[in-house]
């Protein structure tokens, strides 16, 4: 035996999973990249007050649709209003309003998955059915009617869209629960008498973190298109404030004579929206490797 | 068809009871959602009308009575094959979604056909030859498929193809005043079919390329291949129609969605269908529209759904219904 060898090469090994994830993912140039794109676009929406050449609000009605120029580097939209200033500003409201379903539909999700798995029996068959139901119904037209009438202010806007995203969440957490609870750790944790609700909380949902971490990257994605899905029917966050979405919406009447309005909203939602969507693939493979084989 | 058998039809009693239950839970839904919210139909609005003659026609519509009795009341036309009259236009519910309905289901079959139509060719190549440049230019343009704003991606369609380039008319769904026949039909078609029919193409085709590449690891394949059939015959006749059953199980998954991205495309698109009576009637607050709109287009959907569940049986002979 080739003792001191063998025991220097045990710490590269014994490294937790998180790390070896991320050394997986960070071998995933395609990920990396739409990590900086995010990296860079939070960044500069954040920064919006501070970066924005002008006051996204102030109507110069002298100066409408104008072309790109100096003082204005995107032109100006229909009120004369600098179409830089309220992409920054815009975006803020987007990404936030993205971030904010994303984090709400995750907390239903693992409450419900977490409950039906763990709790079995009736309980899980009753949420199953819930779950199960919800995705058979055109949802999006419950959205759209939900939003008409209840009126779309962004609160409204987060909790109906939360409310009609969580199911994909929901039955990852409840696959992984199911695949825990039965883990040595687990009973032993049942064993010295820990509470139901403690082990779930504790001991069972960590183990599903990667998994839920995986949805909600894919469900930012999902929610920053809705949003401007909605937007578009005029039931998104609703103008002067400016958003992504709606920015798209008011400029569909100048198609043809300034088309540029409507190119750079567009291009910024799906550039983030692929971001997302490449680096939760990217994070999926390199949690699990045996998946990236699908 | 052949004659369901005894097991089937046991199973399809059973499939229909559970649609209705569905049916029942989202109407109450709705109509708990309408009535709880707060302003009241556009029709009541009118600035013509006194405080007494809102008050009368409130009566008159049912407006005045308990939440349970009207939806009771609802139920009863239901059961009866009315769906009420709408309130803006003064039509049956019924012969209104009647007009529109077919629209939506051309523009939806079109889309799902178009999208299959590509997705699957595309999905087998890539599996056939996984990790080539052709596969990933593949899995490129998914992710593209799946993350381009619907309205954005038609917009910007309509500019180039019917603005810049004129091949294509921007909206509707036959020309005014031109012949509606087919030819015109299927040119207004094309755009919004591509537009709706897009995120779904990207979903199939990475479905179809996982279940070929799972199967292709089977040892049917490899028995398949050494007794020196050609490629092609072992992609298709082995490979493929056991992918198959995935693709069916997404497809069924993917047809609500399909349902609403028609909404937004109709929209985009000036299509007369379900998605644009569906908003309009949602802002006028036309309560028996929404209603009778909600309910079409879930049963339409479970309806779908119960007949992908049927096409296993004979894509798979394997699978019983028991």
């Amino acid at each position: 035996m080739s003792g001191p060898r063998a025991v220097l090469a045990v710490p590269r090994q014994a490294r937790g999973p998180a790390a070896r994830a991320w050394l997986r993912l960070r071998r995933n140039r395609l990920a990396v990249a739409a990590l900086v794109v995010l990296a860079l676009v939070h960044a500069l929406v954040a920064l919006a007050p501070w970066l924005s050449p002008h006051d996204p609000d102030l109507v110069v009605l002298a100066r409408r649709l104008e072309p790109p120029s100096r003082t204005h580097w995107l032109g100006t939209d229909e009120f004369g209003r600098d179409v830089l200033s309220r992409l920054l500003h815009g975006g803020r409201i987007s990404l936030a309003v993205g971030v904010a379903t994303m984090a709400a539909s995750m907390v239903i999700g693992v409450v419900v998955g977490g409950l039906a798995g763990y709790a079995g029996g009736l309980t899980d068959v009753l949420l199953m059915r819930l779950t199960d139901g919800m995705l058979a119904v055109p949802l999006f037209f419950v959205a759209l009617l939900a939003l008409a009438l209840l009126g779309a202010t962004i609160a409204n806007l987060v909790a109906v869209m939360a409310l009609t995203g969580w199911m994909t969440v929901a039955r990852v957490v409840r696959a992984e629960v199911l695949r825990t609870r039965e883990l040595e750790f687990v009973l032993a944790a049942r064993a010295i008498g820990c509470s139901g609700a403690r082990i779930v909380a504790r001991h069972v949902i960590p183990q599903s973190i990667p998994s839920i971490t995986v949805a909600a990257t894919l469900g930012v994605a999902y929610a920053i298109l809705l949003e401007s899905s909605l937007s578009f029917l005029g039931l998104g966050v609703q103008p002067p404030a400016a958003s992504w979405g709606n920015m798209l919406t008011a400029a569909r009447s100048y198609l043809r004579t300034t088309p540029g309005l409507a190119v750079f909203p567009g291009v910024l939602i799906f550039v983030t929206v692929l971001c997302y969507n490449w680096f939760g693939d990217g994070l999926r493979d390199a949690i699990d490797p045996t998946l990236a084989e699908r | 068809m052949p004659a369901p058998s005894p097991p089937m039809a046991r199973y399809l009693s059973r499939r229909l009871l559970q649609t209705a239950a569905l049916l029942l839970v989202v109407s109450v839904v709705v109509f708990a959602l309408i009535l709880r919210a707060p302003g009241g139909p556009s029709i009541l609005l009118d600035r013509n009308l006194g405080a007494d003659e809102i008050a009368r026609m409130r009566t008159i519509l049912g407006l005045d009575q308990p939440l349970h009795v009207q939806y009771a009341r609802w139920l009863r036309q239901v059961a009866g094959g009315n769906l009420g009259v709408s309130y803006t236009a003064g039509l049956p519910v019924r012969e209104i979604i009647g007009q529109m309905l077919p629209n939506t289901l051309v523009l939806s079959a079109a889309a799902l056909l178009l999208s299959l139509v590509v997705a699957i060719p595309a999905g087998v190549a890539t599996a056939a030859r996984p990790y080539t440049a052709f596969d990933h230019a593949v899995t490129f343009l998914c992710f593209f498929g799946v993350s381009i704003p619907v309205f954005w991606y038609g917009l910007m369609l309509i500019v180039l193809f019917s603005i810049v380039l004129g091949w294509l008319p921007p909206g509707g769904m036959y020309t005014i005043g031109g012949p509606r026949d087919l030819a015109d039909l299927g040119r207004h078609l094309v755009l919004p079919a591509l537009v709706l029919g897009t995120a779904n193409m990207a979903i199939f085709a990475r479905y179809t390329r996982s279940s070929t590449m799972a199967v292709l690891r089977q040892d049917y394949v490899r028995t398949a291949r050494s007794k020196g059939l050609r490629e092609r015959a072992v992609l298709y006749r082995h490979a493929f129609r056991n992918a198959l059953l995935t693709i069916i199980t997404v497809v069924g998954l993917q047809l609500p969605r399909l349902v609403g991205g028609a909404a937004i495309t109709e929209t985009v698109f000036a299509w007369p269908g379900m998605g644009s009576l569906a908003v309009r009637a949602a802002f006028e607050r036309d309560y028996p529209m929404i209603m009778g709109i909600t309910l079409v287009i879930s049963a339409v959907v479970a309806a779908s759904n119960l007949l992908v569940d049927l096409v296993y049986v004979y894509v798979d002979p394997r699978i019983r219904y028991e």
